[in-house]
Formats: structure tokens, C-alpha cells, sequence
């Protein structure tokens, strides 16, 4: 039996891993000890990533769909029917008309192969890395004043802020240390909607009515700009930033939130004394241009805390930070322009339903994907890609560590890792790429170049849109997991028998009083209509909702909800 | 009664492992080259100087190796009828360097897997495996707590071969047939143990025995779960706590939880496997029905702990499902572990603290 060192495949905390090896096939996993990141623990997607390699559901020969059905072909083929139907869109409706998308899964190497085929072979502005709306909110978090807060910080920092962030169950190795930080008294202030185990034994959280926390952060800022201001002066456009809080004054901000004025005054108390606060916020746990205006108010907030802040945002897949570092000098799309998508991997989340949503007006969609996903399923040609064991590579993760991938084992059968099905692409285009080695180095390059630190403060481009009101006919507000969300969508936790089994039968919870009232019994199933869509979901009580709030982690549910007994 | 006993010296090791590959595979500790500086683990050797004698823990205990966590059963083909075609391994293998817990351990597995039904699988691959431990000089991490519940730091029984450090050799006491016929091809490395080296082993055993950090007080903890005095509210915290990793599962040499799974290849081909799971998966404990008699964490982790100290105890194997390893310790994100879960236990109260076990906070006597 052999074991290899690498890094995990799911979550972006990238923890250290040993792969059993055992003729051939990989047969478990083991923790690392000597890890920074995961200190010898491992979650339970971890302890698991290894199921999935083997499952006879994999794909393993290329797809091409002919009369409306899949149907299974050759490499050569497959490579030559995604040329062909590329150079069709791009005669047809120029090159800008074909889009590509790179899921968070792929190594760095792959994702710059994406790019280069996209820039330089292609010659297309619209790509995505990660998400369908990265680089902006990249750009306005990292070249501000911001610190990067790595995994060590929770220990040695005296103030911990979750927003939004349920500690268990998304980037576990980072709540642990939460958790750890918590028992030797270090004091964890969170602010989310719904009151995690974490925030019950916390004793300073606050329970804000959903999508508030921006009001939160500007009700802070305002606070601390009652105090002396003279410190600031010399940050620009900090005048304008004081006019933009000006409004947010303790009472108004409670009110919003639905908190005790006296709650967010003794908030402001723990942040402004503390010596080293490290603030978390999980990446994707609201819709994407509400959640660019946060991270502006967060980048405002640190930058006037003074440099005591440190900032660690957690992406969900395990090389996203890779993505939105190489998309972030990179060209960004839109992908209602797009009538060709190459889509490298599975998006989450809201990304999931728009490119499901467009796929009605997309003349071809490429798909490279390890399982038959709900984005497979619709795909004019479908290329089986490796896992992150058959392949070699980095990924960087959520803290910016750069960090390798080994090869473990050979490609399954009839798979082929996604840098080579690129190469195979671009080939038929009758275009060469980098040699991998070249890639690496670049890739390399891009990883160590620091990021300039300029010192502006950030403002939304755009209006925060408006809080999603509940009325007399949708009275529910839902809010979700950004993590664990990707558990329903993701098709690979879906293949490992001790995962599925786990997930099954995902609920709504609601508050307990709610279901009273609406004549729910525990246990039973109620259907969640919104005004763009419905479903069916069993419906769990629970004490951490306030009235009028719903939260799943396998449901995205956009918009106020009605909910009806069925 | 003095056991039988040799002396090897430790420039003779490597030349003795060498014998045993020929005779057999070895396996033993080794440091992957890219990993961290305390990463060991247990690998098989492809040559004998990559064998790390001085290793701290390997964080997966010794049970991989009999009960592994993806474990093919058969195979099965449907033509002209169903096939079935059984894979048990009876490989000859040379465990080198284990320690005494995980020794301890496997030797459960063998009670456990020949109590009701005797599982081939598993006592095939020990019965074909002699076992040379290592007994430990000195706790080899902060997290060991073996001394309370007679897992080490050396053992009485149930190795083949048990080896003592004295600096310059190894003081090889021989505890069965396997282990005797283990020296017998390197007959000229061996000489005959005297007094001396006795003497120096107790010294070493009672220098040891002194060093450990943690104490672990199971006896109040045993009486308290099986009569039933825990509160509630406990078990509630420790679901709080509780990601439901299962890593406390997937490290503890005494848990031997599996699930068995179907992989159809083809339409007439296929496998069955039995992977490790654990009890205190929510799921796991699901019925076919959907109803699910422990529906929460908390009732789980309770589950967990009764059957380790207290029914494993009285009705089964006449021990605590522990070894005292303390790699529970490691793997749990939250401070949730035996030793701290029997604190709890002990003090049957809330509001306690959960401050780790090395930051100047003694574990309170009992």
C-alpha cells in the first residue's frame, strides 16, 4: 500500500491529504498532521474525497449529442465535432459570440489554458473563472488596504467576525480554529440571520433580519466616524465615505436589522478595542451584485478599523482563489452576448441556474464534466475530464496558499485530465498551445506577483439592490448556504455512498411558531412557491430562524417565498 | 516467567529487514518526501533504509491494513448464471515498528471479527501478519494517554515480536511461534539478552511510565453512562460542538463500523465493497423505512460513547473501546475527544471549561 501527499479536491480551505494507494486504485484517505491547514483533521467531505474516483457512474467515453440524443463516439471525434461547431458560431457570429467558463475545480495550469484558448485562439472578451461575476469584486477587496488573514491569524487574533457564516458546516478547517480560538477566549462577534451552534456559544451575536449585514457594516463605520475623525484624514475620498454612512445612525441601522441599538453599540465596543480582529466571510451566500456591494462595505470597514483587521474570505471550490487571481487581470464577460459556452467543470449555486437558463439560446454548449450534472445532461458535446487524482497541478487556496497536486494514478479509463482535452481543442483549431511546462511557469509567475496595494476605499458601481421584502402574499424571506449548497448541486459529493446517504432527504427549516401557524406538522412536506418558480421540500423546525425566514442548504430559492400546506 | 529474548544491535536492523522482504512484505513507517516535517505514515517498503524508526504517530492507526477503507468482498458476473469470485488476501506481511496501541488494537479487531461470525477478510490478513512493535521510550506525542487504559507504552501480550529501545540496540522479546521463526532466517544478528539488558528495560519502563501528560479517569465515566446520570444537556453540547467529520471514527484503532456498497461495472459485472463508515453519521443509523432511531448528533455521540465504555466493557470484550493512542484528539476540530468527553462525563455538569489540553490547564483530578 502506498500513500501520496496532495491536496484536496473539494472546499477552497485545501487541506493535506494522504491517498491510499492499493494496486492501482485509490482505496482511502489519511489526515495530515504536519498540514497548516488542516493540522491533522479532516472534514467530512475530506475524509471521503476518494469515493467518487471509482464510482461506475463516471463518464468515461465523449458524448456528442446527434438527433437530440447523447451519443457516445471517440477522442478524435469529439475534439473534431467541438472545432468544427466553434468555427461554425465564430463564422457565423464572430468570435466574441463564444464563452468560456472555468469552473473552480480545475488546477491553475488548466484554468490558464482556458484563458489562453479563450484570448489568444479564440480571441473572445467573455470569460468566466470561478463564478459569472469575479473579477470586479476581486479587484475591490485585495488592492485596498486589506490584509489577507491566513488560518494561523484565529489563534492569535483577539477578535474573531463571522458574517454570514454558518461555522460547521463550510469551511471547517477555518471554524475549527474558530471554535478552538473560542475555548481559549478569544471573542468571536457574528452577525448572520441564523443562529448557528457557533453563535449560541458565542454570547456576542446578533441576529439580523436577513440580507442586512451592509447596513450592519455602515451602522459600524458610522459609529466610528462619530468618533475623532482627524486619524483618517489623510485616506482619499474618506470625506465621501463619511457622507455615505452619514445616514446610517444606530437607530436607523437597528431598526433595519431588527436588533437592540444597545446590541450594536456594544458590537462597535468589541471592534473598535480590539488589538487584532480577524473578520470571515464566506464567498456566494447572497446574489452576486448585493454581495459586491458588501464586499465594498467590508474593504471600508477594514480600511478604517486601522490595520488590527485582517480579512479572510472563504471560497467554495478548492482552486477559486486561483480562478479570481487569473481572471483578475483578465477580460470579463457577459454571457447573454454568448452563443457558444465552453464550460469547464460544474458552476454552483445562482451561476447554475443562469447558465440553465440561457442554454435555450446557446446554438452549441461544450461541456468537460466528470459526471452526467443537470449542465452535462444538456450539452451538445460532453468530454469526460480526470479528477483531481489523475492529474498533476496547483491550486490556490482561500487563504492564497499555492499549493501542488500530485498524480496519483493513472487517468480512469477512457477520461482525460482537462489540460489535455484544451490541447486537444485547440490542435483541431489547428492552434498550439504552451508546453505545460511554460504554463507552469507562468501560472507560477502569476501566483508570487503581489498585489498592488493601493489605498482607495471602495464604492459599488451600482445601487445595492433592495432588501427582498416580504408582503401579505410572499411573506417569507430564504436565505441559503453558500457551501454546503454545492452538496445538492454537486455531482461528485452525490457519488460517494457515505456522502449521499448523509444528504439525504434535504429540508427547509423554518421557525417553529411559523409551522404552527401555518398547520405544518414536523417532519412533512410544504411547497415554496416563489414568483419565478416552486418547489416541494420537507420541513424541519428549528429555533435558530427568526419568524419569517426560511433556510436550506440544498435549495437556492431567489426572492420572497410563499409557503402552502400541502 | 522471563520471556524469551534476544539482542540486535541497531546497525543490524536494516540487514534484518532485508531478510524479512525476502521472505515476506515489510511494512513499516516511512516519511513522505513532500510531506510535512511530522507526517509518518505506515507504507509498504520498497527498500529496507526507508524505514524511520524514530517516528512520532502515524495518524492512521495500524486497522487499515485488515479492515481497509475500500475493501473489494467479491466479484460478481452474470453469465450462465450468477459468478461469484471471493478475493481474501493472505499475503505474508511483516508489520515493522508498531506501536504497542495499535497493536492493542488489532488484537481486538481479532476478538470483534471472530465473535459471532468469523469474517475471513479480516483474520486471514492478521493471521498471515507478524507483528514487530516497538514499545515506546517516551510518549511520542503530548496527546498519548495509553498508561490509563492499559494501551502501552509497552505491552504484556500480543505481539509476535516486541522491541525495546536501549540507545546502541534492541532488546527483542519474542512472544509467539511467528515471531521466533521471524529472527530464525537471521539467526547470526541476534545474541542472547542478559541480565543487564533487563535491568535497563525496567529502568526505561519506569522512566516512561511518569512522562505522560494527559490523564484520562475512565472508572467514574464507566459508572455514570451505564447507569444513566449524564444530563441530557451534555450530549447536547457535544452536538453543538460536533461537525460530524467522523474522523473520531476513521482514527480510533477500536471502531469498526463499515457500510457495504454495490458498484455495478457493466450491466453484468460489478463489485461489492464494504467501506468504513461511522456511528455517529446520522445516516448510518437510518432505517430502511426512513424512520431513524437516533435522528440527532447528540443521541449518536451518545450511542458512540455508551458502546465504547460501557457496553463494550460489561457484555462484550471485557475492555473500553480505547487505546489510549489520543489521535481523537487530533482529528477532532472542536476539542472533543475521549479524555475531555470523560471529564464531561465525570463532572455530569455544563458551563465547564473546553480549553485545550496543552495550554497550562491541567486536567483536573478526579
Amino acid at each position: 500500500m502506498q500513500n501520496i501527499y496532495t491536496t484536496c479536491g473539494y472546499c477552497g480551505c485545501g487541506c493535506g491529504l494522504f491517498l491510499m494507494k492499493n494496486n492501482s486504485r485509490i482505496i482511502g484517505v489519511g489526515p495530515s498532521l504536519g498540514h497548516p491547514v488542516s493540522q491533522g483533521t479532516l472534514c467530512l467531505k475530506g475524509w471521503t474525497s476518494y469515493q467518487y474516483i471509482h464510482s461506475p457512474s463516471r463518464l468515461t467515453r465523449p458524448l456528442v449529442r446527434k438527433d437530440s440524443r447523447l451519443r457516445e463516439t471517440t477522442w478524435e471525434e469529439g475534439f473534431a465535432s467541438a472545432a468544427a461547431g466553434l468555427k461554425a458560431v465564430k463564422g457565423k457570429f464572430g468570435a466574441e459570440a463564444i464563452g468560456f467558463f472555468g469552473a473552480g475545480r480545475a488546477t491553475n495550469e488548466e484554468l490558464f489554458l482556458l484563458k489562453y484558448l479563450a484570448e489568444t485562439v479564440i480571441g473572445t472578451p467573455h470569460i468566466f473563472l470561478d463564478t459569472l461575476s469575479h473579477s470586479l469584486s476581486y479587484k475591490n477587496l485585495f488592492e485596498g488596504r486589506v490584509h489577507q488573514a491566513s488560518v494561523e491569524d484565529i489563534a492569535t487574533s483577539d477578535l474573531v467576525v463571522l458574517i454570514n457564516s454558518d461555522s460547521k458546516e463550510q469551511h471547517p478547517a477555518f471554524s475549527g480554529r474558530v471554535w478552538i480560538a473560542l475555548d481559549n477566549g478569544t471573542k468571536v462577534l457574528s452577525f448572520s440571520a441564523r443562529k448557528d451552534p457557533l453563535a449560541k456559544h458565542s454570547e456576542n451575536h446578533l441576529q439580523i433580519a436577513p440580507f442586512t449585514e451592509g447596513a450592519l457594516l455602515k451602522g459600524l463605520l458610522n459609529l466610528f466616524f462619530s468618533e475623532d475623525t482627524s486619524r483618517w484624514e489623510k485616506i482619499p475620498r474618506v470625506a465621501e465615505l463619511k457622507e455615505n454612512a452619514k445616514d446610517y445612525t444606530p437607530q436607523r441601522v437597528s431598526q433595519t436589522c431588527g436588533i437592540q441599538e444597545g446590541d450594536l453599540k456594544s458590537a462597535f465596543t468589541l471592534l473598535s478595542s480590539a488589538k487584532s480582529a480577524v473578520f470571515i466571510y464566506p464567498w456566494g451566500s447572497m446574489e452576486a451584485s448585493r454581495e459586491r456591494a458588501l464586499i465594498a462595505d467590508l474593504k471600508n470597514l477594514l480600511t478604517i478599523n486601522g490595520p488590527a483587521g485582517r480579512l479572510a474570505i472563504l471560497y467554495p471550490s478548492c482552486n477559486s482563489r486561483g480562478a479570481h487571481v487569473l481572471a483578475k487581470n483578465g477580460t470579463q464577460g457577459d454571457l447573454r452576448a454568448v452563443k457558444a459556452l465552453v464550460l469547464l467543470g460544474e458552476p454552483y449555486g445562482e451561476d447554475r441556474k443562469v447558465i440553465l437558463s440561457q442554454r435555450g439560446s446557446l446554438e452549441l454548449f461544450i461541456s468537460l464534466d466528470l459526471f452526467m450534472s443537470p449542465t452535462a445532461e444538456v450539452a451538445d458535446i460532453l468530454l469526460p475530464s480526470s479528477s483531481f487524482t489523475e492529474k498533476g497541478g496547483t491550486f490556490t487556496n482561500a487563504e492564497g496558499r499555492v499549493q501542488e497536486i500530485v498524480q496519483a494514478m493513472d487517468p480512469l479509463e477512457g477520461t482525460r485530465p482537462d489540460a489535455e482535452i484544451l490541447a486537444g481543442i485547440a490542435a483541431e483549431l489547428g492552434a498550439k498551445v504552451p508546453s505545460p511546462e511554460d504554463v507552469r511557469k507562468q501560472v507560477s509567475d502569476i501566483m508570487r506577483a503581489t498585489v498592488p496595494r493601493a489605498t482607495e476605499l471602495g464604492f459599488s458601481p451600482e445601487p445595492v439592490p433592495p432588501l427582498p421584502e416580504a408582503d401579505v402574499e410572499y411573506p417569507f424571506v430564504f436565505i441559503q448556504d453558500p457551501v454546503n449548497l454545492r452538496w445538492h448541486t454537486d455531482s461528485r459529493v452525490m457519488h460517494s455512498p457515505v456522502l449521499a446517504r448523509e444528504l439525504w432527504g434535504g429540508c427547509i427549516e423554518m421557525n417553529s411558531e411559523d409551522m404552527r401557524d401555518l398547520g405544518i406538522r414536523e417532519g412533512s412536506a410544504a411547497k415554496f412557491i416563489t414568483r419565478a418558480e416552486e418547489t416541494i421540500a420537507k420541513v424541519k423546525p428549528t429555533e435558530a430562524l427568526k419568524k419569517g425566514t426560511l433556510f436550506s442548504s440544498f435549495y437556492t430559492l431567489l426572492g420572497p417565498v410563499r409557503v402552502e400546506r400541502i | 516467567m522471563q520471556k524469551e529474548a534476544r539482542i540486535i544491535f541497531k546497525s543490524d536492523v536494516l540487514e534484518w529487514i532485508r531478510h524479512l522482504q525476502s521472505v515476506g512484505e515489510v511494512i513499516g513507517p516511512i516519511k513522505e518526501e513532500r510531506a510535512a516535517a511530522d507526517d509518518y505514515v505506515f507504507s509498504l517498503l520498497s527498500s529496507a533504509d526507508e524505514i524511520r524508526l524514530d517516528y512520532t504517530h502515524d495518524l492512521l492507526p495500524l486497522k487499515r491494513f485488515f479492515l481497509s477503507p475500500t475493501e473489494t468482498l467479491f466479484r460478481y458476473r452474470y453469465q450462465d448464471g450468477i459468478q461469484l469470485e471471493a478475493e481474501i488476501d493472505e499475503t505474508k506481511r511483516f508489520f515493522f515498528g508498531v506501536r504497542s496501541c495499535d497493536m492493542t488494537g488489532v488484537r481486538y479487531y481479532q476478538n470483534i471479527f471472530s465473535a459471532n461470525y468469523e469474517d475471513p477478510y479480516v483474520l486471514k490478513k492478521i493471521d498471515s501478519a507478524t507483528f514487530i512493535t516497538l514499545a515506546c521510550h517516551k510518549p511520542p506525542l503530548d496527546t498519548c494517554f495509553c498508561i490509563c487504559i492499559d494501551g502501552g507504552p509497552s505491552l504484556n501480550e500480543g505481539y509476535d515480536i516486541q522491541l525495546w529501545d536501549l540507545k546502541d540496540r534492541y532488546l527483542a522479546e519474542v512472544g509467539t511461534e511467528k515471531g521466533m521463526a521471524a529472527i530464525r532466517g537471521s539467526e547470526k544478528l541476534f545474541a542472547e539478552a542478559r541480565n543487564r539488558d533487563f535491568k535497563e528495560r525496567e529502568k526505561r519502563k519506569s522512566y516512561t511510565d511518569q512522562m505522560f501528560k494527559i490523564d484520562a479517569y475512565f472508572s467514574r465515566s464507566i459508572y455514570r453512562v451505564t447507569t444513566g446520570k449524564v444530563p441530557d444537556e451534555v450530549w447536547q453540547e457535544l452536538e453543538d460542538r460536533c461537525f460530524n467529520c467522523g474522523g473520531c471514527y476513521y482514527v480510533c484503532p477500536m471502531c469498526y463500523c463499515f457500510q457495504v456498497v454495490d458498484c455495478p461495472w457493466t450491466r453484468t459485472e460489478g463489485e461489492r465493497q464494504r467501506i468504513w463508515d461511522s456511528c455517529v453519521h446520522v445516516g448510518f443509523q437510518r432505517e430502511t423505512s426512513g424512520h431513524n432511531p437516533r435522528p440527532s448528533l447528540a443521541e449518536t455521540i451518545k450511542h458512540r460513547y455508551f458502546h465504547k465504555i460501557s457496553y463494550q466493557n460489561f457484555r462484550r470484550e471485557g475492555r473500553n473501546g480505547c487505546v489510549g493512542c489520543g489521535r481523537c484528539i487530533i482529528a477532532c476540530y472542536s476539542n472533543i475527544d475521549m479524555p475531555s468527553v470523560l471529564r464531561k462525563i465525570r463532572k455530569g455538569q455544563l458551563g465547564m471549561s473546553w480549553k485545550g489540553h496543552f495550554d497550562g490547564h491541567p486536567v483536573e483530578n478526579a
